[in-house]
């Protein structure tokens, strides 16, 4: 028999009390059941927790900041501002959309109103009966 | 003054390699468990049930208590799925969580009814020598005496082969607290052995 004051003597011959026999099922069913039930998600936790996939997105978004920074910011180049537009293209536009005017002595079918028409070549009513 | 028998004294005390060791084979069944293998949380039971069970129980003074907190890290470590993965010191990770785990259920008993921890048998004795069963009783007693705190950084060092770094990762505190801790638990155990 020895006498100790030490603690660390006195810890050496004993132990600290393990769980009960009867939790290991319970304890295990009921993690395997938690887990089971967390694979749901379990797709796009590993998803977001893979390593690599994550180095794979933080990648894409930089190249697309530097890839947008690159594309609107060029060098030499100053940025353009967008004023309203010119007079001339106004007047460009409303040309561009103005019906001509019907010529009134026209009246011929398949007769192209750029064609120059003198009033000698006014179809007459007798050609024209004979068109028809 | 304390009687002890001879083969008792003679056990040899845990290493830090067996710890490491421990470690090592508990981030392998991590990793196992990160990627889907269910099967892996038997291995992590058998690995570290007795040391969840032990801080629980030395922490909430309670096995009631402590058998609910093994079950819920269990059940938080299932939860966990493929975050396991990125653990590095499973070990501690999972002290960490036991210690957070009683302190929860410790404050909810704390507001149902306080009871007394004298009884609670932090030490038992595995050996036919009735006197040792006494010095366990005795220990226990002591043990109850002491700060919840000193006790667990205790159990921690003695118990798990912990470093003073590791206990202090474990409770939250900086090395120095852990290891101050420690100190002044042992010092009141020796005091109070010493005075028998």
């Amino acid at each position: 028999m020895m006498k100790h004051t030490d603690p660390e003597r006195v810890f050496a011959g004993l132990e600290v009390p393990g769980p009960p026999d009867e939790l290991h099922n319970l304890v295990v069913s009921r993690a395997r059941a938690a887990f089971l039930e967390g694979a749901r998600w379990d797709l796009w936790t590993r998803l977001w927790e893979h390593p690599v996939l994550r180095v794979a997105w933080a990648a894409s978004v930089g190249l697309l900041i530097i890839a947008h920074l690159g594309m609107s910011v060029q060098p030499g180049s100053t940025p353009t501002v967008v004023t309203s537009q010119p007079s001339y293209q106004i007047e460009e536009i409303i040309e561009a959309t103005r019906l001509p005017r019907l010529r009134l002595d026209v009246a011929s079918v398949g007769v192209s109103l750029d064609d120059e028409l003198t009033p000698g070549d006014r179809p007459s009513v007798a050609r024209h009966k004979e068109m028809s | 003054m304390w009687m002890m028998a001879d083969e008792a004294a003679d056990a040899p005390p845990s290493t830090s390699s067996e710890g490491e060791e421990l470690v090592q084979r508990l981030c392998s069944v991590f990793r196992d468990l990160a990627e889907g293998r269910v099967e892996a949380l038997e291995e992590i039971y058998e690995l570290a049930a007795e040391r969840i069970y032990g801080l629980a129980l030395w922490k909430t003074g309670s096995p009631d208590d402590a058998a609910d907190v093994l079950q819920d890290v269990m059940v938080k470590v299932a939860l966990q799925g493929p975050r396991l993965a990125a653990v590095r010191n499973p070990r501690a990770w999972l002290l960490g969580v036991t210690r957070r785990r009683s302190l929860d259920l410790a404050r909810r008993r704390r507001v149902r009814e306080a009871q007394p921890i004298q009884e609670t048998p932090f030490l038992v004795s595995q050996s036919l020598d009735p006197a040792r069963g006494v010095d366990a009783a005795r220990a226990s007693a002591l043990l109850s005496r002491l700060p919840a705190k000193q006790r667990e950084a205790i159990y921690l060092r003695c118990f798990v082969d912990c470093s003073f770094a590791e206990i202090g990762e474990i409770l939250g505190v900086p090395t120095f607290t852990a290891a101050s801790r420690y100190r002044l638990g042992m010092e009141k155990l020796r005091r109070e052995l010493g005075s028998r």
